[in-house]
């Protein structure tokens, strides 16, 4: 069973100057069990709206949508279902605590199993410190996580996550996309709603890509990605002379030499790497050149 | 999913037509008890208070505009405005007629305040003339509480004053006696007024009278009125009984020596 | 699956939830505490106009207490209301509610709960100013009374008298206008919650629910006028009217209260039972909107 499917899946909206936009247009996708999608498309692709049609917060104009075989529009289908909406808002009154209280009751828990569930849940998105400050103290990063909390409360095998690192800083945002490897190590299913390419390419299994509503690649990040036909080789300790060989070498067996030159670092990591070697009292280093690694959690 | 809709907007537009039916049954039994009086406004009503105040009127609020009317009028009484205060207290009792506290208390401004005030107002050319406007507002006062006994017929509170204003403006306490005597017949007036009939007849001289009113009372159950002062219902009842020379063997009343025997003797 | 066909019944549970949370939310409002604070120093000052003698003091009191509890009772259920759904619409905090399993149902009736509990709460408060400045009045009355009566001569005791006092102050008949003030405010506010849900202006909310609070007083001369012999496009009008709008003038016993007519209980019951059909009602069309609405 797919943990969504969706048949069709079509979204019209009124608007007041023309007649009728389509948000969505027949859309035809599912989301494995355990595998962590990625619905990527530019601002009023239809990714938003897809979200909503499969939490029922809109009606669809037509087709249909499931969630582990059952309808979305029956309201019992969201106890298998976590959300966390784009640039999330809670009640700026309540602490950090009672927020997700405040959602466990909702979803029917009381008592002491409640309480426990908002511990656990305070410590694996890391805001056991903050948790009895209000959200109107929080910054985006952490109202990020409080709503990951929140939305993890019931206990959900899906979670829809909108925009998760949109706002965050860059070190909020590798937290955040460490901990969606977590919850996919803990056998959770994730789809991700993103604009900011590089970090679906770092989490995700498969990738859909939506433009003004319709499906137009959809397909594995690797098999995707790789480029089959190139190859690339990253080499350390060749002067100019033994550079020339290589390039000869290349020449000789038949291959045709594309491009090369010093990899350049992308900022983010020289970002990282200067932030956390000041945290640790250290110089920052003075222009990195060699590639870091992605300092990711290991992908189970 | 649509026919649901439709289904609950066809029962919800049933539940409107049913309220109708509702309405005007409560409507009808407020009316019949004369609760929430002129819902309706009056023209007259309404041209003395402008369209506004109407409108508050109307929101509920007819005791607060009543009472603002009211504080006018006693304005009007400190400042010796006789004909503004009154008036402010016409308006009042024609916002709410039910006000037995406008009625009583406005015809006492009438037939003791305005009357006072009047009968040495040094304007007036002589004594005979202030006499005459002094008795004028005692009558209108008189009136005015007849026609408050018209719109609320269940106060004996309205009927104690009027017969009040005969005992004690017109010096006719016997005049008073039919007033305390209707005012008395309400179980819910409190004791002293069926007391005052027997000082009427007293007062106007009927001492057999006042004896058989005495005997009236003295021979309800003790025990249901604890609060009666029935020691001194003996007492007058003593008095009669020495003022009529009625026979030993005849009296009704204890003597005074047995005072302290009389239940509940304060 | 474990079972074939879960469902998801009503939970009490859940609107509670939701409820007490829009109690919290209402109370840390700015405007609550200022509607709150203006009409608890309202009733305070009906105090101050003592030169009146007691009948008159205690009536003034009981009007002006009971009207301030009406105005500032609706006035609490109107803008509180009002602000309720716009409010979760704009800071986007009903998105994490309803994506939870939580029926739409449940949280418009969770949100009327919610007020509902606060508007009882302010009318208990009020309430309580109400019954202590009753009391006081009643205190000072009483020893004024004591010193007049002991008076040689005077025809009625000082107990008689006092009773008389005691009759109006102590008088349990003003329960009954309190409870048909608090009924009155929830078909308010029940009323403020239906239009909510389809209007996200705040004002315009607003600006409704006074037109048909005052339509809701003029509701029986509108039934009258329709029958009447206006043009037929205002007959018409007035029909609608009267076919829509609650007779609110039916909750307006406060007046008869306080000049001491007796209203019996079943009256009250039989009023207080149309006021929450009438809620119902509303509500019922509430729930029907929202549940097709697109959040």
């Amino acid at each position: 069973m797919h943990a969504i499917a969706t048949r069709s899946l079509t979204k019209h909206f009124r608007s007041t100057w023309r007649r009728r936009v389509v948000g969505l247009d027949h859309l035809n996708f599912a989301v494995r069990e355990n595998e962590v999608y990625g619905l990527l498309g530019p601002n009023g692709s239809g990714k938003s709206t897809t979200l909503k049609l499969i939490l029922g917060l809109y009606q669809p104009s037509e087709g249909e949508a499931d969630i582990f075989g059952m309808s979305v529009e029956r309201t019992v289908s969201r106890t298998s279902v976590g959300y966390l909406p784009e640039n999330p808002y809670f009640y700026r009154y309540l602490t950090g605590a009672e927020t997700v209280r405040f959602f466990g009751r909702l979803c029917g828990m009381r008592g002491r199993r409640l309480e426990e569930k908002v511990s656990e849940l305070l410590a694996l998105v890391g805001l056991e410190a903050h948790r009895d400050r209000r959200l109107a103290g929080y910054s985006k990063g952490m109202l990020q996580r409080i709503g990951l909390a929140q939305a993890l409360v019931h206990e959900p095998r899906l979670l829809l996550l909108d925009e998760p690192t949109a706002g965050v800083d860059p070190i909020g945002s590798i937290e955040i996309r460490d901990l969606i490897l977590k919850l996919r190590g803990m056998g959770k299913t994730i789809l991700l709603c993103s604009h900011l390419l590089d970090q679906v390419q770092d989490v995700c299994d498969r990738i859909g890509i939506l433009h003004y509503g319709k499906m137009i690649l959809e397909g594995d990040v690797k098999g995707l990605l790789a480029r089959k036909d190139q190859f690339q080789f990253t080499c350390e300790g060749l002067d100019d002379p033994a550079r020339a060989r290589v390039r000869e070498a290349i020449r000789a067996a038949g291959g045709r030499l594309i491009s090369e030159g010093n990899p350049a670092t992308t900022l983010e990591h020289l970002f990282l790497q200067s932030v956390r070697s000041a945290d640790r009292g250290k110089a920052a280093p003075s222009g990195a050149t060699r590639p870091v690694d992605l300092p990711t959690a290991e992908r189970p | 999913m649509r026919k649901r809709a439709l289904l609950a907007v066809a029962l919800l537009l049933l539940a409107f037509a049913a309220k109708g039916p509702w309405e005007h049954h409560l409507r009808a039994q407020r009316h019949a008890r004369r609760l929430g009086a002129g819902e309706s406004l009056s023209v007259e009503l309404r041209a003395r208070l402008g369209q506004n105040l109407a409108v508050a009127l109307l929101s509920g609020f007819r005791g607060i505009v009543a009472d603002f009317v009211w504080l006018g009028a006693h304005t009007a009484w400190e400042d010796q405005k006789w004909y503004k205060m009154r008036e402010g207290i016409e308006l009042a009792v024609l916002l709410q007629p039910h006000s037995i506290s406008f009625w009583d208390i406005g015809a006492w401004h009438f037939a003791w305040n305005a009357s006072y005030g009047e009968s040495v107002n040094p304007k007036y050319p002589s004594d005979a003339y202030r006499l005459k406007v002094q008795r004028d507002w005692i009558l209108a006062g008189k009136a005015f509480l007849e026609r408050g006994i018209l719109n609320n017929p269940e106060s004996w509170d309205l009927k104690f004053k009027l017969g009040w204003i005969y005992y004690q403006k017109l010096n006719d306490p016997l005049g008073a006696v039919p007033w305390f005597q209707q005012a008395e017949a309400d179980p819910e007036a409190p004791l002293y007024v069926g007391r005052m009939v027997g000082h009427m007849f007293v007062k106007g001289g009927r001492h057999d009278k006042a004896y058989a009113w005495w005997k009236r009372l003295w021979f309800e159950d003790h025990a249901k009125h604890p609060e009666q002062l029935w020691y001194k219902i003996a007492q007058w009842g003593r008095e009669a009984e020495e003022k009529l020379r009625i026979p030993t063997s005849q009296r009704v009343f204890p003597p005074v020596q047995k005072k302290s025997k009389v239940p509940n003797s304060r | 699956m474990k079972t074939s066909t879960p469902r998801l019944g009503f939970s009490f549970g859940r609107l509670w939830t939701i409820g007490r949370n829009t109690m919290t939310e209402v109370i840390r409002q700015k405007f609550f505490y200022i509607l709150l604070v203006f009409g608890l120093v309202v009733i305070a000052s009906s105090r101050f106009f003592a030169q009146f003698s007691s009948v008159e003091q205690i009536k003034f009191i009981k009007d002006f207490s009971l009207a301030a509890m009406t105005v500032f009772g609706a006035l609490i259920a109107m803008v509180g209301t009002a602000e309720l759904l716009p409010l979760e619409l704009e800071n986007r905090t009903i998105y994490p509610i309803l994506a939870k399993p939580v029926h739409r149902t449940e949280f418009l009736l969770g949100k009327f709960a919610g007020m509902a509990m606060l508007l009882l709460l302010t009318i208990l408060l009020m309430s309580l100013i109400f019954e202590g400045l009753l009391l006081s009045t009643e205190h000072q009355l009483l020893a004024s009374a004591a010193a007049s009566a002991s008076a040689p001569g005077a025809e009625v005791s000082a107990q008689e008298i006092a009773d008389q006092i005691l009759h109006q102050t102590r008088d349990p008949a003003l329960l009954k206008a309190i409870f048909l003030i608090g009924i009155k405010a929830l078909i308010v506010c029940a009323i403020s919650l239906l239009i909510s849900t389809f209007a996200t202006s705040v004002i315009f909310n607003v600006i409704s629910s006074v037109i048909i609070y005052i339509c809701g007083h003029l509701e029986a001369g509108a039934r009258q006028a329709s029958l009447g012999d206006q043009s037929p496009i205002v007959r018409g009008l007035m029909l609608v009217v009267a076919f829509f709008v609650p007779d609110l003038s039916a909750f307006n016993l406060a007046d008869a209260v306080v000049l001491g007519q007796h209203i019996p209980l079943r009256l009250v019951a039989n009023t207080a039972a149309y006021g929450i059909f009438y809620a119902a009602i509303a509500l019922a069309l509430a729930i029907l909107i929202f549940q097709e609405k697109e959040i």
